[in-house]
């Protein structure tokens, strides 16, 4: 009788506990550095205090946060309201993890009245729109005007070229003995070599995406120009490259070197960093990208909704107050991208601290370099890019000349995205 | 038999069955946790390693098609040479390390308690992120050891140890070989173990300190030896945090881990099948080698008994 009791009370405690679940918190997840986390953190607490909706927030940095949503998908629990980037909503989409947005922008639940549906086309699959846009960034080259002009040299304009580009480094290395980029940069798969193809009038992927949409030639080109900076000591060494880890520990960041490509988000870390002994930070965009306006406009990242939620008029209700929201906005500034309602954005705008200034500038400017987004990135994309970075190592190492080594990249993409 | 003895048996049935039911009862928790921890999964990671798994849509079955593709994957070959040339450099060197560092450490010195517990604190620390972060800056082209090279030099060496595709593996192995406090540990109580009057024997037959070593010491540390090159050879296999913080599979792939290249697979291009394929080939290496070990030390490992 006993035991009988005893069970009945652990059965009882179990079906409360799932009882209880009825009043939990909205789940809310992004992915981000130190900073940015304590930035979202608020944001979510005066979502709370504004709406009286309780958050649960969950976050993660950028390589983990992939894993773990990924884990959660698998067991049908992703967090009601999650970041979605570029590279990676589509397969999410096409596994029916995301909720269509339609009848909620429709509704007026998500407010979208004041955005331009060329800004929020990034996030639209097929015939739904599964996640919106929060803000936008592209890339950009940061240029130490310091260093350059204690150098006698001037710094490089936007209609630079490549092979300009390449000889100007070159040119700064054996003026001053400092590099003239980081490595870092100027090897992203992701990002300087997607500029690169489209200079070429190329991209990364094929329309069917079955294989490259890049030649081997425009590669090789590619790797030779890499492999002749390092030699020439213009860029680091890639032995050496590998100790240096964190933003901080950059030879950009330390002064010692003249440019860095990077991304509009990670601009004012840089320009934080570098301003007490350096002063300004222009930026530029890409080397060559002028001619063929090579550039593009990306969305930072897409709110969306888990499928399997079960507190949808919540969650958009946080996607709306993200956008919408005055205060919300001003007290994020700009670090999360140019906010997508016009409105706000001026409002914004006027608010903003210099470097964020200048961020809005340059967005305003590189979009007359820019031409239409690329199509979101197949779901072999991480592999690949794991893949060309052993290959661009390859080639810096002296262990195979660029052309091995395009034509090794162009056929692991075509074999990758046929399996 | 008689009444009595069948009553006994009965009886002597019942207790027996209470005895074990408390056994079980005391082994259920670590039982339950086996078996829902340990053998489910297991049991489902070899389902899914004849399946295309991506972890957002359903598993696949595709039969063995994961082993033909692994048979023919450079990089799998690759990340098994460089895993036996980690395992069968670091094993030697780290027990060779251990034992000799155990034997100083059983002198009777005052305060030798103190060393003991230094030598050991290496392997606590681990594959922490703090020691992977100078170990990198350590080995590095501006790094300490080519500072301590330069200054004997005379000339200024920048090699970077850790950023050559040559010796990258090597600063690991050196890595793995600095947490050897764990079996030193262990040897040290080994060594305490041997009876003195083996020694007192051994004097009055006139050894010196090397010839004690050859036919005291080690003989009779031949159990504990065993055991650290089973344990030393199955975490060496293993090795997994050193390879992914420091280097990240490192210069070219040469500090591609075997463990390093699955946990690539699974969580960085989501091939859960594939990668759960590649665990059981890791398994049953593992299981080679140990049951290889454990064969051989009929031949040289001397139990007291």
């Amino acid at each position: 009788m006993k035991k009988l009791t005893a069970l009945f009370l652990a059965m009882a405690m179990l079906f409360g506990c799932a009882a209880l679940a009825e009043g939990e918190p909205l789940r809310v997840s992004w992915w981000g550095s130190e900073s940015s986390n304590k930035l979202y953190l608020k944001e979510a607490e005066m979502f709370t205090e504004a709406t009286g909706i309780e958050h649960d927030p969950e976050y993660y940095s950028w390589d983990e946060y992939w894993t773990k949503i990924n884990t959660l998908a698998a067991g049908s629990d992703l967090p009601d309201t999650l970041r979605m980037d570029y590279a990676y909503i589509l397969n999410y989409v096409e596994k029916g993890q995301l909720l269509d947005l339609t009848p909620l922008v429709e509704s007026g639940a998500i407010d979208l009245s004041k955005v331009a549906d060329s800004t929020i086309s990034g996030g639209r699959f097929g015939d739904g729109l599964y996640g919106i846009n929060a803000g936008s960034n592209g890339l950009c080259m940061a240029v130490n005007e310091k260093l350059v002009t204690d150098a006698g040299m001037e710094v490089p304009s936007n209609e630079m070229t490549w092979e300009e580009f390449e000889a100007w480094v070159i040119g700064f290395h054996e003026k001053t003995g400092l590099l003239g980029a980081d490595l870092f940069g100027l090897k992203d798969y992701n990002g300087v070599f997607r500029i690169f193809a489209r200079e070429h009038g190329e991209e990364l992927y094929n329309e069917a995406q079955d294989g490259a949409g890049f030649s081997a030639e425009t590669l090789t080109a590619f790797l030779a120009s890499l492999k002749r900076i390092q030699d020439a000591g213009a860029t680091q060494n890639i032995a050496d490259a590998v100790t240096d880890i964190g933003k901080e520990n950059y030879p950009f960041s330390k002064g010692e070197s003249a440019t860095i490509f990077t991304v509009t988000d990670s601009y004012t870390t840089y320009a934080a960093v570098l301003k007490d002994n350096f002063g300004a930070v222009p930026m530029r965009v890409l080397p060559g990208a002028a001619a063929t306006k090579a550039m593009f406009v990306k969305p930072s990242q897409f709110l969306s909704i888990a499928a399997t939620s079960e507190k949808v008029e919540e969650a958009a209700k946080f996607i709306n107050y993200w956008i919408n929201d005055e205060a919300a906005n001003l007290f994020i500034a700009g670090r999360r991208g140019v906010p997508i309602n016009p409105e706000i954005a001026s409002i914004v705008g006027q608010s903003l601290n210099e470097e964020s200034m200048l961020v809005f500038d340059y967005m305003n400017l590189m979009a007359g370099y820019a031409s239409d987004l690329y199509a979101p990135d197949p779901k072999a994309h991480s592999e690949i890019a794991e893949n060309f970075d052993g290959q661009v190592q390859n080639v810096l190492y002296g262990k195979s000349t660029p052309e091995e080594a395009a034509q090794a990249t162009v056929e692991f993409i075509n074999k990758a995205l046929n399996q | 038999m008689t009444a009595i003895a069948m009553k006994s048996t009965k009886a002597y049935r019942r207790k027996r069955m209470r005895n074990n039911l408390a056994g079980y009862t005391f082994l259920a928790p670590w039982l339950f946790g086996f078996v829902a921890f340990t053998s489910v999964p297991m049991l489902y990671s070899l389902y899914l390693a004849f399946t295309k798994y991506d972890v957002l849509s359903a598993p696949q079955w595709v039969g063995t098609a994961n082993f033909v593709n692994m048979f023919q994957d450079g990089l799998f070959w690759k990340s098994v040479g460089i895993t036996f040339k980690y395992v069968f450099i670091l094993v030697p060197l780290r027990l060779a390390a251990a034992l000799g560092v155990a034997l100083i450490l059983t002198t009777k010195h005052k305060g030798i308690g103190i060393y003991r517990t230094v030598y050991y604190i290496p392997s606590l620390l681990g594959g922490s992120v703090a020691i992977a972060i100078i170990w990198l800056r350590l080995w590095g082209s501006d790094g300490a050891v080519n500072g301590l090279i330069s200054l004997i030099s005379g000339s200024p060496y920048t090699y970077s140890w850790i950023g050559n595709p040559g010796t990258a593996l090597y600063s690991l192995i050196l890595l793995g070989c600095w947490h050897f406090g764990s079996s030193m540990l262990i040897f040290v109580s080994g060594i305490k173990q041997i009876p003195v009057s083996y020694y007192e024997a051994a004097l009055l037959d006139g050894a010196g300190p090397w010839q004690r070593f050859r036919y005291v010491t080690f003989p009779s540390l031949t159990p504990v030896i065993f055991f650290n090159l089973v344990m030393g050879i199955i975490n060496a296999f293993k090795a997994f945090s050193e390879a992914l913080i420091i280097t990240d599979g490192g210069p070219m792939d040469s500090t591609m881990l075997f463990a390093l290249y699955i946990y690539k697979q699974s969580f960085t291009y989501f091939k859960m099948g594939y990668a759960c394929a590649l665990s059981w080939i890791l398994l049953i290496i593992i299981g080679i080698f140990s049951a290889l070990v454990f064969r051989s030390s009929n031949y040289w490992v001397y139990y007291e008994a």
